[in-house]
């Protein structure tokens, strides 16, 4: 049942179901008032129940439009946690290698849930700035050089600002293995990649592995 | 004014404005008719308060309603709704139509609909004159004249609307790509619809 | 802004379409005043003749009744003849004629000559100025009614008025201060703010803009005119009660149909708010990112849309018993007298949070830009909005504890009503966090900000007392009311508004206000406002009751006393119109961004640009990131504008 007010078809399925359910109503309320109210009170939440539940129309793919100036390749590289993972820096390097390429590093300022409510973000942003610094100097260490920023604490918004504002050819996300990765709860890359008409290269960083070595 | 700022403004004239951001997938025009809509269900509602306040709260309420010897012409209106509802059917019909391209049924359909919700306000109009009781003769009286003369003002304008589209439809201004402006005073009509349903159970049957 | 056309155009005019007709043919027929006024007159006797002719073929006896009369011809047909006569309704009549569509020449958007603002003009920008100077106008004409009254009440007695002038003065005061000062005043300025805060280059229906602006004129000179009734102005309160108000002289339908003018005009407005701020934010501008005041409009607007037909249906009911005899709240007829109460009440609680959400948001932006300072808890400010919001329809009865409702009812209305202390604390003291520690600038903007929140603290603990029961049986009706009353609103939403007012001078205007007169006028109206309201807290508990015009002599210094300060309080207002007449024609230029804030609006020049961006910005964080390394608002296009303007300053 979609909202009656979307379109006009969908106002007159609403009002044949009106018709419909109205006639329950006057009904029982002639078999006893009460049980009229009580028949309107259960349609309604009906009502609001399945209305609640439908999905409106899936958006369309997004242009990017890339910003990249001739023979220049523009990559985006999200991460957070996993920003320092090794398995993201060779991928940066070789990619560094191939292509005449800019990188601008984000890293979501990702929070706990309720700090996000209660606007608690310095700390989160402060831990996501020093992973970054720490990313970037090891960077230029071995010669790339990359611009970093910290990103909005939902990974989504955060790669939204950078897309628009960056206009990448390619995006790089790195999360933790499937099993430890929120993002991959949330599924943060397949939204990525039906949101825009982008290469998205998805990088699994064990930060366990490294640590065990 | 600055006259700096007067100059500058008039070199942006020429350009018109920057097109608007698109923030929500939900169409402007749409979510405003949702909103006028809304916010004329609030209306009902204060009528519809003010008829629980004198036919529940009230403890001075009769106990048959309309208190005899008075009676609410049920079938006339029942005949109303039908109208009403078949005219529901026609805009539909009417916006299938010009969305398949097909002129002649579009118009038909859209004056069919005019045409029924005319008769709908002309049968209220003979049924105040001939119901057998005035705005004075007691609150079921002021509820049933205000119910559905509240409803009747929609039909109204609900008219004016199609009267709108139906002017605009014959110079030829919509097509299968561009009929915008016949889904909206269509979601309004249905909209009048489903009220009346309300209205007819409420004020007649109930 | 150019509408989307669905329609193929068969045939366009010249973009700069030259009217065909002289300057003195275009004065009295062309869209405008002149021909609004002329056209109102003949729409009178339209609807004069229609009622006479329609009462004659029903052979009703007598044929002449000056309250239908009026009702048709001077209160319906007469105000929609005036929209038609100075073009508020040409392009829809144009469009629904079916001719081509005109390209918009955008010839009535933006103002150029002071001669744009009594225009119908579609710029959000000077539709949001339009608002502030017609409140202003009628807060004038509100507070002179009051200084009247108080001076009539400076003694025990009757002294100036008779007794039927005095209510007509009291109610007439709040009708215009409620319903054409603080409701369109926050409407003003959030016309004139929002589009620029979300980065948009206007409102979604700027046609209905203009037209809502122009409903509101008419509604006031409703009002007002209404002491020129046989029987003189309406009496029955702001609150307009049956059955008392049924029974009233002619004025009270001056009451009953202005309502419903500055009703539509509010719930226009708000659905234009709404659409606005749901479908044209900036890129990146999540409902996260954007600015409290939108947040406070938001949800003010939602207010609006879902609880003015209430009151709409109210006063129809009071006319329809008038008019038509009906018994709504007639008991001989089988109406329900108390009824008018809860409908009544239902919106205009709601009401009371129109009048100061608003001036939440523009705390917000204040305390924060003035504090240098992010605002403490962004999201938790949001939410309490909502929270007013959903509550405030839930606590309508707290006005009717001794009206003679059911007795269960009043228990759960004192919960919610005392329950709505946790969001609006939630933004006390979330205020209060945001000050700690800030580097504080006390602009005369800040002083007002600071100046709200004792003062509205003051009034919020006034309510407290008056939710429970047992004290408002007490308090009821007396001046303790009158206090709780003013502390809020005037104390509350007027010196919110007077803190948007200065803080968006600048922008608005181009021009930068004198600060020494501005802080003249804040210290002169707290210290008079103080004095006069706090003692009625006194003499209401004391036993004075409210709405009188005779009171016991016990009370006569008191009374004095706060007259004397009453008038101490309109004086401080000449200081306030005189700073802003004189800035706004010889006052400094203002730089585009004198208080350094982050919202979009202060990132284009003062006055913004006609159509407000050259691009519309991209927006990368939240809006109040002060302090915060690398955080950004926005990415603008630096606008032409800005830069020479920053060159004129550098």
């Amino acid at each position: 049942m979609e909202s009656p007010f979307r379109s006009e078809a969908a106002a007159f399925r609403f009002l044949l179901i009106t018709i419909g359910a109205f006639a329950l109503i006057v009904l029982a309320s002639w078999a006893s008032t009460v049980l009229g109210f009580l028949t309107f009170l259960g349609l309604s939440a009906a009502a609001v129940a399945v209305y609640l539940r439908q999905r409106g129309p899936a958006p369309e793919r997004e242009r990017v439009e890339p910003l990249s100036g001739p023979g220049e390749r523009r990559i985006l590289v999200v991460a957070n946690e996993t920003v320092e993972g090794e398995e993201l820096l060779s991928t940066i390097s070789t990619l560094a290698l191939s292509h005449n390429a800019r990188f601008l590093v984000v890293c979501p300022a990702l929070n706990s849930r309720l700090k996000t409510f209660t606007s608690d973000e310095d700390p989160a942003r402060e831990a996501a700035q020093k992973r970054l610094d720490d990313t970037l100097e090891r960077l230029s260490s071995v010669g790339i050089d990359a611009r970093g920023e910290v990103g909005d604490g939902d990974p989504l918004v955060a790669i939204d600002d950078a897309v628009r504002t960056f206009g990448p050819d390619e995006i790089v996300i790195s999360t933790h293995p499937p099993g430890r990765s929120n993002w991959l709860e949330h599924g943060v890359v397949e939204s990525v990649r039906a949101r825009y008409d982008v290469d998205v290269t998805h990088v699994v960083v064990d930060l366990s592995v490294r640590e065990g070595a | 004014m600055s006259t700096h700022a007067e100059s500058l403004s008039h070199h942006d004239e020429h350009h018109g404005p920057p097109t608007a951001n698109q923030s929500s997938r939900v169409d402007a025009r749409t979510l405003g008719m949702l909103l006028f809509i809304g916010s004329e269900i609030m209306l009902f509602g204060s009528f519809f308060a003010a008829y629980f306040f004198v036919r529940v709260v009230n403890p001075g309420a009769p106990a048959e309603w309309p208190p005899p010897p008075y009676e609410f012409p049920v079938f006339v209106a029942g005949v109303n709704t039908c109208i009403l509802v078949t005219s529901s059917f026609t805009m539909h019909w009417a916006l299938q139509s010009i969305k398949r391209g097909q002129r002649n049924g579009f118009l038909a359909g859209m004056v069919l609909t005019f045409l029924m919700g005319l008769a709908f306000l002309c049968t209220q109009l003979i049924e105040y004159l001939n119901v057998g009781f005035n705005t004075g003769d007691g609150a079921f009286a002021s509820v049933f004249f205000g119910l559905t003369g509240l409803h009747g003002a929609h039909v109204a304008i609900g008219l004016s609307l199609l009267l709108m589209v139906i002017i605009r439809g014959f110079r030829g201004h919509y097509s299968p790509e561009h009929h915008h402006g016949v889904e909206l005073p269509g979601i309004y009509w249905h909209f009048v619809d489903v009220m009346w349903i309300v209205v007819y159970s409420m004020v007649y049957l109930v | 802004m150019t509408t989307t056309h669905d329609e193929p155009d068969t045939q366009q005019y010249p973009a700069h379409f030259e009217p065909p007709h002289g300057p003195t043919w275009r004065l009295f027929f062309g869209p405008g005043l002149v021909r609004g006024a002329w056209m109102a007159g003949l729409g009178f006797v339209l609807g004069m003749l229609l009622v006479l002719v329609l009462r004659a073929w029903w052979s009703w006896d007598p044929v002449w009744n000056t309250q239908v009369v009026l009702v048709v011809g001077a209160m319906v047909v007469g105000p929609i003849f005036f929209l038609a006569g100075i073009g508020s309704f040409d392009y829809w009549l144009h469009y629904l004629s079916g001719r081509p569509t005109r390209p918009e020449d955008h010839s009535g958007h933006g103002a150029r000559t002071w001669k744009d603002y009594f225009r119908v003009n579609t710029d959000h920008k000077v539709i949001g100025i339009q608002y502030l100077v017609t409140t202003f106008v009628f807060f004038t004409v509100g507070g002179l009614m009051a200084m009247f009254f108080r001076a009539e009440l400076a003694q025990p007695g009757l002294q100036f008025v008779d007794s039927q002038t005095f209510n007509g003065l009291v109610s007439v005061h709040a009708t215009l201060m409620i319903f054409l000062f603080v409701i369109p005043a926050f409407a003003g300025l959030a016309n004139f703010a929002v589009p620029l805060m979300l980065g948009a280059p206007d409102m979604a229906f700027p046609r209905l803009n203009a037209l809502s602006f122009w409903l509101l004129p008419i509604a006031g000179i409703m009002f007002v005119s209404s002491f020129i009734a046989p029987g003189g102005a309406f009496g029955a309160g702001w609150t307009g009660y049956a059955p008392l108000s049924e029974g009233q002289p002619l004025g009270q339908t001056f009451f009953n149909m202005g309502v419903q003018w500055a009703g539509a005009s509010s719930i226009m407005t708000a659905l234009n708010f709404l659409v606005t701020i749901i479908t044209m934010r900036a890129p990146g501008m999540t409902f996260w990112r954007m600015p409290l005041l939108v947040w406070a409009n938001f949800t003010t607007s939602l207010l609006v849309v879902l609880a003015t037909p209430f009151i709409a249906g109210s006063q129809f009911f009071v006319m329809f018993d008038r008019i038509l005899h009906t018994s709504f709240f007639t008991p001989d007829g089988g109406g329900y007298v108390l009824g008018y109460q809860h409908i009544f009440w239902f919106y205009s609680h709601p009401a009371v949070y129109i009048m100061m959400l608003p001036g939440f948001g523009i705390v917000s932006e204040v305390i924060s830009s003035m504090s240098r300072k992010p605002i403490f808890g962004y999201r938790l400010m949001a939410l309490s909005l909502i929270g007013i919001l959903v509550l405030g329809f839930s606590v309508w009865a707290h006005h009717m504890f001794v009206a003679g409702m059911a007795d269960w009812l009043r228990v759960p209305m004192m919960i919610t009503t005392l329950l709505i202390a946790i969001p609006t604390g939630i933004k006390v003291f979330s205020w209060i966090a945001t000050l700690w520690r800030g580097r504080i600038h006390l602009t005369t903007p800040m002083l007002f900000a600071l100046g709200f929140v004792t003062m509205f603290v003051i009034g919020g603990l006034s309510g407290i007392y008056l939710g429970s029961v047992p004290i408002d049986i007490a308090a009821s009706d007396t001046y303790f009311i009158v206090a709780h009353i003013h502390y809020v609103l005037f104390g509350g939403s007027v010196f919110t508004i007077y803190a948007g007012v200065y803080y968006w001078f600048p922008k608005m205007t181009g021009r930068m206000y004198d600060e020494r007169l501005g802080k003249l006028h804040f210290w002169l109206t707290f210290v008079s406002f103080n004095a006069t309201f706090f003692p009625m807290h006194y003499i209401g508990l004391r036993g004075m009751p409210r709405r009188v015009f005779d009171y016991d002599q016990a009370f006569g210094d008191m009374n004095l006393f706060i007259s004397i300060a009453s008038f101490v309080l309109g004086a401080s207002f000449v200081v306030f119109v005189y700073n802003m007449v004189t800035s706004w024609t010889r006052g400094p230029i203002a730089e585009a961004n004198p208080w350094h804030a982050r919202t979009l609006e202060w990132q284009v020049s003062s006055p913004p640009p006609i159509f407000n961006f050259d691009e519309i910005p991209q927006v990368v964080g939240g809006p109040y990131e002060y302090g915060v390394p690398g955080a950004r608002h926005a990415v603008l296009t630096p606008s032409k504008e800005a830069k020479e303007t920053q060159e004129v300053h550098a």
